[in-house]
């Protein structure tokens, strides 16, 4: 039983990070129709953040949060500004491997600067809590909290308030909603810079549960969330929250039942047959054919 | 008042005559060849040039392989370095576990075909994918492969898992990778300049469009998957033997990404632009080597700022001419005129040619078609007319297959073809044009309707690549067939143009030409003389009289000029909301009660129903 309660657990902390990454994806999907494969790699720039404000500027947890989420917030948007801003126009091809380019670009940069694996110091005091053979530790709490927090306040946000309602009209049609007054590049600015805020606070927390960290660890972590965004319907909200629990918990018990460097190969495979047999996703909804 | 020709003028002349004709690429690909053996026997140059060198070569072949899908079909893969991987481990395991390390240098081009052959087969896992998604989402197809590939072999122990595959000898010499080189510009180039390169063209520029004209787009999809995962294979042979060491973190992302780089800097749709691409790839990170990481910072930064302001490339669908067909002179061959009346497989006028029973559509909850029946003889001219949103376009849309009905069938000559895909549908001999018009805008006239003869053509893809007397047999036969047809429509002049050159009205005539091209026996027009003016709605009304007796047609037309399709057509049906209200001839419809109220709503009636 608590062995069970153990899997769960980590399922929820794993599913928890993957949701909040695949948000990114998804919203900015959702806006732009665009895969945005640097987002992964602000999840990386998250946790590198979070190194430097720790181990070179001695912060304490709110503050590393902080520098963490505004710093990758910029990146995000300077991204959207300067890279796929001059793309909208442009054939999709064009967005998509410039947005690999911008992913690979970050990761060898930082690589440049930063050649080694860094550890990540001990931010908040790890305690942790035994239920009677269930260990919980108060950073999967953390994680669990704060993820759960950020998932409910997008939501709310996207459904009840003006900003969200532009968001959902520029899903719908980008062409004809400026005509009705609304900033469309505001609206797709705060887009991106609410999905790399997200990367970022996901970042902090992974290097505070998982404290060696390098530049090409976005890359697997990001593919794994963007997979969730898929398996929920990408561009759909609630669907990138339920297959980020939905890939946690398709992990864990992989893990439990194989070797763990079979992860990747699950999760991969999981993609391709569901993009063969539902290409979008458990919310999504088909496009239909235009003739 | 004569003057002597410039120097620069003659030399250009010069150039021109050297270009125009084969044989100095065969004599420099001569040369280049012998002075490769020289070089690698005698050490001619620098061991680090000497293994520039073959990096140049592989990654020509890389960026053609990659080009045949990204550039020609507009489809995107982004893992290609997954079919790399499999050609490099599948070549490996042969010369060094199966084979002794002695029958190595016999073994190893049958072991480069293997290899190549093993990633043609894994191709099929993203092919058979990429007949029902498109774009980001074949996008996400490929890279995922990509991680699959990397991650099984991280997982297979037997070629050392992750930590690597050694024990290669160094097979891979300047002579043999010059070789392939060679054999993958020559194979890819035949490839693409064919019948299944024109439906790989046809895929990129309008994948509907191009199975109305009986593309049959899975199966080119296939083939150029195929072709195009064969070479990296290849590629990935030649790198595994010359590196002698391979790990699954050599063929990840950032492999991929430089093959992009290389298409994307060279061309896209250009095999002269893959070259240079390649050549300046190569060098130019080589160059960079002092750079150290840096190195690794600029090449994505290359990549990004190439998408943002030249993203075609430097070549960017343009090509050299030595790798361009040489051009069929009029009078080349046999001009075969063009004989309608000796089409085979003609129904008799009057026979039974179109039956629909009981067509119905739903789009959601909204029936857009409902209880349709129709009965069409053979040789009519029949038009289509009703409001906007009466549900024409989707009998249409039901008929030629892009749509499913949700009721009812649709049998023509016999055969049922409701549940046909769009190019079967063709094959039967039906052939439709589109409201909004869907030329192939990017090729030529005379490509345009040589699409459309994509299902007269015998000849395979095999055939096609090393250029069989069968293969030239046939495209003499399509050349001259196209031309004959652009003849008889006064479309000839334009041949060479690019369709999206082409005048409105010629445009509209050319989408019939091309659909005439797959020698149909019922043409479906869909409001073909939308944005004409009289006079030209006449000469349309004219046209359409010819082709219906010149080439025995059966005629469906949507439209909303009355006068053109009452002076057209024999019979005419209307529809509004989805429900035939009435039909028979012209006359009987021009005074039908029911039709002026659809038009111009009932004296009284409450309901606005413009707007719905």
């Amino acid at each position: 039983m608590a062995y069970i309660s153990q899997q769960f657990l980590n399922m929820l902390q794993l599913g928890s990070l993957y949701a909040v990454i695949a948000l990114g994806y998804t919203m900015v999907y959702g806006v732009l129709s665009l895969i945005n494969f640097a987002h992964g790699d602000l999840f990386m720039v998250g946790a590198f953040l979070c190194f430097v404000a720790t181990a070179k500027l001695h912060l304490p947890f709110v503050p590393v949060i902080v520098v963490a989420a505004f710093g990758t917030v910029l990146l995000g948007v300077a991204v959207e500004r300067l890279a796929y801003r001059p793309l909208r126009e442009a054939p999709k091809v064009s967005a998509i491997i410039t947005a690999l380019g911008v992913g690979v670009f970050i990761e060898n940069f930082t690589l440049a600067l930063s050649p080694y694996p860094r550890h990540v110091p001990e931010i908040l005091p790890n305690i942790s809590w035994n239920f009677s053979g269930l260990t919980v530790s108060s950073i999967q709490v953390l994680i669990i909290v704060v993820s759960v927090l950020l998932m409910a306040s997008l939501d709310f946000i996207v459904r009840k308030t003006r900003f969200g309602m532009a968001m959902r009209a520029l899903a719908c049609d980008m062409k004809t909603l400026p005509l009705m007054g609304v900033p469309v590049n505001t609206i797709i600015a705060l887009t991106f810079a609410i999905g790399a805020g997200f990367g970022g606070v996901a970042g902090t927390m992974y290097a505070m549960a998982f404290p060696v960290i390098d530049p090409y660890m976005g890359i697997m972590i990001g593919w794994k969330a963007f997979i969730a965004a898929v398996v929920g319907g990408i561009g759909n909200i609630r669907g990138a929250m339920l297959g980020g629990y939905i890939l946690g918990a398709v992990e864990t018990l992989a893990a439990v039942a194989l070797p763990s460097t079979y992860r990747d190969f699950i999760a991969f495979t999981l993609l391709l047959i569901l993009l063969i047999f539902r290409p979008n996703g458990i919310l999504g909804v088909p496009k239909t054919l235009k003739v | 008042m004569t003057t002597a020709p410039s120097a620069i003028h003659k030399l250009s002349l010069f150039w021109d005559a050297l270009m125009s004709r084969r044989w100095p690429l065969f004599l420099l690909v001569a040369i280049g060849f012998i002075a490769s053996i020289l070089v690698s026997r005698y050490n001619l140059i620098d061991q680090y040039l000497e293994l520039v060198a073959m990096y140049v070569g592989i990654n020509i072949i890389l960026a053609l392989s990659l080009n045949l899908v990204n550039g020609y079909m507009g489809e995107f893969s982004v893992g290609h370095a997954g079919f790399m991987a499999v050609g490099a481990y599948g070549a490996s395991i042969l010369t060094v576990k199966v084979f002794a390390p002695a029958a190595g240098v016999w073994i190893f081009p049958l072991a480069i075909i293997a290899g190549g052959v093993l990633a043609a087969v894994a191709a099929v896992v993203v092919a058979i994918p990429s007949f029902r998604t498109r774009g980001d989402y074949l996008a996400i197809v490929t890279l995922s492969f990509n991680m699959i590939v990397k991650s099984v072999l991280e997982n297979v122990d037997v070629v050392g898992g992750p930590r690597g595959f050694l024990g290669m000898e160094k097979l891979t010499t300047l002579p043999w990778t010059f070789a392939w080189t060679v054999v993958s510009v020559w194979a890819i180039r035949n490839f693409v300049y064919s019948n299944i390169g024109r439906g790989v063209l046809s895929i990129r520029e309008d994948e509907m469009a191009g199975a109305a004209m009986g593309v049959d787009t899975r199966k080119v999809k296939l083939h150029a998957f195929v072709v195009s995962s064969f070479f990296a294979g290849v590629a990935g042979g030649l790198y595994a033997h010359l590196l002698q060491f391979i790990s699954p973190r050599t063929f990840d992302i950032l492999k991929s990404t430089e093959i992009l780089i290389m298409v994307y800097l060279g061309g896209v749709g250009s095999i002269a632009g893959s070259i240079t691409g390649a050549v300046i790839y190569t060098v130019l990170i080589e160059a960079l080597r002092v750079l150290g990481m840096w190195r690794m910072v600029i090449m994505p930064l290359l990549l990004v700022l190439l998408m943002i302001y030249r993203p075609k490339g430097i070549f960017g669908f343009t090509e050299f001419r030595w790798f361009k067909p040489i051009a069929a002179k009029k009078g080349d061959g046999a001009i075969v005129p063009y004989m309608a009346a000796s089409e085979p497989r003609r129904p008799t006028p009057g026979d039974e040619l179109l039956t629909i029973n009981g067509l119905t559509h739903y789009f959601g909850g909204l029936c857009a078609l409902s209880d349709f029946n129709l009965k069409l003889d053979s040789g009519q001219i029949m038009g289509i007319i009703g409001p906007n949103g009466s549900g024409k376009t989707t009998l249409f849309n039901l008929i030629s297959g892009y749509y499913r009905p949700s009721r009812g069938n649709v049998v023509f000559n016999g055969v049922e073809i409701t549940r046909l895909r769009p190019n079967e549908i063709n094959a039967q001999g039906i052939a439709r044009t589109f409201q909004n018009i869907r030329l192939f805008n990017n090729l030529t006239v005379e490509d345009n309707v040589k699409v459309g003869m994509f299902n007269a053509v015998n000849y395979n893809a095999a055939d096609a690549m090393v250029r069989t007397r069968s293969f030239i047999k046939r495209e003499k036969y399509v050349s001259a067939r196209v031309l004959a047809l652009l003849e008889l429509f006064a479309l000839d002049k334009y041949a060479k143009e690019l369709a999206k050159n082409l005048p409105y009205g010629q445009k509209r005539r050319l989408e019939i030409v091309r659909a005439l091209a797959t020698r149909p026996r019922l043409l479906l027009l869909d409001e073909p003389a939308a944005g004409m003016n009289p006079s030209e709605t006449g000469a349309l009304m004219e046209l359409v009289h010819r082709i219906r007796d010149e080439f025995q047609l059966t005629v469906m037309v949507i439209e909303h000029h009355m006068s053109f399709i009452m002076g057209l057509c024999e019979r005419i049906t209307v529809l509004d909301f989805g429900v035939a209200i009435a039909g028979g001839a012209p006359e009987q419809i021009k005074d039908d009660k029911k039709v002026i109220e659809a038009y111009l709503g009932s004296s009284g009636s409450k309901n606005y129903r413009g707007g719905q």
